[in-house]
């Protein structure tokens, strides 16, 4: 049929994310893609910035194909107005992600034999960066009101035509997609008709090619979208109708007053603050993506993990640079943000207050996320961090205390080992041949603990006590970032105005 | 069919030993009571050890990390308050209703504040001393407890999603089996509620035609069930009768229902035990010859400030 083959490729609800650079992306939503074109739902990455009842949802867009083939429907819980719309920055989504991104901190251990000392290095891991139509004429709206959907606003915005639809039926919506050249899924039948039933609208984004070239952009923009309503959700059902298998998905909340979780689904912390062996400093990518596998895979993909949560106006590690008010206001945040000065409260100076982020991480299918993300915002503002130590050994040292800090070492070591096999599932003789061992570079004093206590009998048993080596840690001095001048909210507007016109 | 082990009027021939061994069918429930009625074991005894279960299957099964310091001030912070009330009363001390209350926080309440916990705690226990009519109290202690932390106290939240569905099958089934064992008829308004609460959310379900994982996910929350049997089922706060009980836990599954996916409010369990408990004050208002009402009730300590 001709307008099959004319098919627009839709996503429904969302959002293009990028997991890392190297390894991209998908959607939460699912794909309506052209007969012939090879798309594929892996990640996603929404930012949900929350007051009260207002929300602003931020989708990121890392789709690959061709431009033209690119649509997308979001069920949104209330009617949209031009103004509720806007075109945002990557940037800003790729800062919240790189700032919230578990990491690697580093320690180093003394020289067993120099006299204590506080000499301590930390460095910090960030590890993922990722890397990443037409109007409807008057004669569609006729043909869609037939169907018993309407076409309450069509709006263009930035690189993208917008059009907000309600439907009485979801059979009528369907038809009409269909008709508009979408291949829609199936089985989203009866997800729309829910929908529908719920009073939600539908929101459908296609690229304008003649604006997108004015722009002259290779990528598209993540859209935004502004609405008031007690909900605190994200659709993802419709996300599960075409993905192949489970997809990811990251949720970076913004809010006032303390971290984010789901309701309807356990909020579980990821594991956090093991040590584990120097080198998968170089090896963080797939350690990071099996160690998560491993974690759903023993919760049997029921609950969504919980990443980072910390008050935006300080890091400690900090993975990236403060997000400051300026990229706050880029990602929704839509009330007053104020500048620190530093002084008070240890707050770092030109990073913005009033703000707590939480990222929450979930592997989904249709089989164990049947129903849509609820979220509420609590009152909790302890700080965590998915982080992971490196203990640098020091190698080379001489004196007699090293035999006892290379003993304890080698104990200290196998533990790491044990660790990173336990977190990722990696075999642990791989493990053990990667990672420095004391035993391999020296022979260790294998005396009897009692004789080292007691000494021999020609020898003086008065020996010098045992003692590990100490560390410290400093956090990273985080360089000043100019303060940005803040921009007042006029209390006459709309509060999505807060973006401008 | 009822195995029972009968003491014989007189001795028969055939049992040398002087104990007959009977298969009867029971038809009448008259017989049961009377023979579960030699185990008169207090109900709450019953409740105690079902959450002391819960609890532990929340931290060995599911892996939640109790902050010791938070849990004692829950368990130690009721019993003081109970303690130090009941003298100040001139009643005798009872700790059984106290440690109802204090685990039911330890299972919903969250908190990291030392002294959260502590007001929380004796909020609980205070509102039954205090907030009062006609001889007993108003509100549920726990939902109380509860509903005036969520509202006026900082770092204190609920985590409905924490409890998967091994929790509501773990406590229905123990639940159940005690009711059935115990034939407690504060349990009759918690059955009621799932009930009634259970048609609601699947029928919404058929409504919209969601498959059946959707309501059985929402149905399924283990905080549902802890409400229902901890909460709503408390004897002072619910009318006396089968029709009031019946009319009571249909009102709480309807205004959680209404609370819940009409105006997605949070926590629209708390919320509506707290409604329902105002309106049976206010119904006992009205028929002032309700029985709860008589100050001179013998077992006033026993029912009222348990």
């Amino acid at each position: 049929m001709k307008q099959i083959q004319k098919s627009h490729c839709i996503y429904l609800v969302s959002i293009l994310v990028g997991f890392t650079s190297a390894t991209l992306s998908a959607f939460c939503g699912f794909y309506v893609a052209k007969a012939d074109t090879d798309l594929f739902n892996n990640a996603s990455k929404v930012v949900l910035v929350r007051d009260g009842d207002k929300t602003v949802l931020t989708m990121a867009n890392d789709y690959e194909g061709e431009a033209k083939d690119f649509a997308m429907v979001i069920p949104v819980p209330t009617k949209i107005e031009r103004g509720q719309i806007h075109v945002g920055n990557n940037a800003a989504i790729d800062r919240i992600d790189a700032f919230t991104a578990p990491r690697l901190v580093e320690y180093f251990d003394r020289d067993p034999c120099e006299p204590p000392m506080m000499m301590e290095a930390m460095a910090d891991g960030a590890m993922m960066r990722r890397g990443a139509a037409k109007s409807i004429a008057s004669s569609k709206k006729q043909s869609a009101k037939s169907l018993g959907v309407t076409i309450e606003a069509e709006y263009t915005v930035g690189e993208y035509d917008i059009a907000i639809l309600s439907a009485k039926q979801s059979g009528g919506l369907f038809t009409y997609l269909n008709q508009e050249g979408y291949k829609v899924p199936a089985g989203a039948e009866r997800v729309l008709g829910s929908y529908i039933k719920q009073k939600m609208r539908f929101f459908i984004a296609k690229v304008n090619l003649k604006e997108k070239a004015k722009l002259g952009n290779s990528y598209l923009r993540p859209l935004q979208v502004a609405y008031e309503h007690p909900r605190f959700m994200l659709p993802i059902r419709l996300g599960t109708l075409n993905a192949k298998g489970s997809q990811d998905l990251f949720v970076f909340t913004i809010t006032k007053q303390g971290r984010v979780e789901t309701t309807n689904y356990p909020t579980v912390k990821i594991a956090s603050g093991d040590e584990i062996p120097v080198y998968v400093k170089d090896e963080f990518k797939p350690f990071y993506k099996d160690m998560f596998s491993t974690a759903v895979k023993r919760d049997g993909m029921k609950s969504v993990f919980l990443e980072y949560a910390w008050d935006l106006g300080w890091c400690d590690p900090c993975a990236a640079d403060p997000l400051n008010a300026k990229e706050l206001k880029e990602l929704g945040v839509f009330w007053q943000t104020s500048a620190s000065n530093g002084r008070r409260l240890g707050r770092m100076p030109g990073v913005a207050q009033s703000a707590y982020v939480t990222r929450l991480h979930l592997r989904y299918d249709a089989e164990h996320f049947p129903e849509d993300l609820m979220f509420q915002e609590t009152k909790n503002r302890q700080n965590f961090q998915g982080r992971y130590v490196l203990r640098h050994p020091f190698k080379g040292a001489t004196c007699e205390l090293a035999e006892n800090y290379y003993r304890n070492l080698e104990t200290s070591q196998e533990k790491r080992a044990q660790n990173l096999a336990n977190l990722t599932g990696w075999d642990i003789n791989t493990i053990r041949s990667k990672m420095y061992r004391p035993s391999k570079d020296r022979k260790l004093d294998a005396t009897p603990f009692w004789n080292r206590l007691w000494g021999d009998d020609d020898k003086d048993s008065g020996r010098v006590p045992v003692q590990r080596p100490q560390t410290q840690v400093a956090p990273k001095p985080v360089p000043p970032r100019p303060e940005p001048e803040p921009r007042p909210i006029k209390a006459e507007r709309p509060w999505w105005k807060f973006w401008g016109s | 069919m009822k195995l029972v082990l009968d003491q014989p009027s007189e001795p028969r021939a055939t049992m040398p030993s002087g104990f007959a061994i009977e298969n009867r069918l029971q038809s009448s429930t008259a017989n049961s009571k009377e023979f579960w009625s030699r185990f008169s074991i207090d109900p709450r005894l019953f409740q105690i050890t079902a959450l002391s279960g819960i609890l532990l299957f929340s931290v060995l099964g599911l892996g939640r990390e109790p902050n010791i310091q938070i849990l004692c001030a829950l368990l130690i912070a009721p019993q003081v308050v109970q303690w130090s009330a009941s003298k100040f009363i001139g009643f005798p001390y009872d700790t059984r209703s106290a440690m109802i209350s204090s685990l039911s926080l330890v299972l919903l309440l969250r908190t990291t504040t030392l002294w959260v916990a502590v007001v929380v705690a004796t909020l609980t226990i205070g509102s039954k001393f205090i907030v009062r009519f006609r001889g007993t109290h108003i509100f549920n202690p726990t939902a109380f407890g509860l509903g005036l932390a969520l509202l006026c106290l900082p770092d204190a939240w609920l985590s409905p999603g924490l409890w998967g569905q091994a929790t509501f099958a773990l406590t229905f089934i123990v639940m159940g089996g005690l009711w059935v064992v115990h034939r407690a008829s504060s349990f009759q308004t918690s059955f009621i509620f799932l009930a009634s609460y259970a048609l609601l959310v699947f029928g919404r379900a058929f409504w919209l035609d969601d498959p059946i994982a959707i309501p059985l996910k929402q149905y399924t929350h283990g905080a549902v069930l802890i409400f229902a049997f901890f909460m709503i089922s408390d004897p002072r706060t619910t009318p006396q009768t089968l029709l009031g009980r019946a009319c009571f836990a249909m009102l709480c599954a309807l205004s959680t229902y209404w609370m819940t996916f009409e105006l997605y409010w949070q926590n629209g369990l708390v919320w509506s035990v707290l409604l329902a408990n105002i309106g049976f004050a206010l119904s006992r208002c009205i028929n002032t010859q309700s029985q709860m009402s008589n100050p001179r009730d013998p077992d006033l300590h026993a029912q009222g400030l348990r």
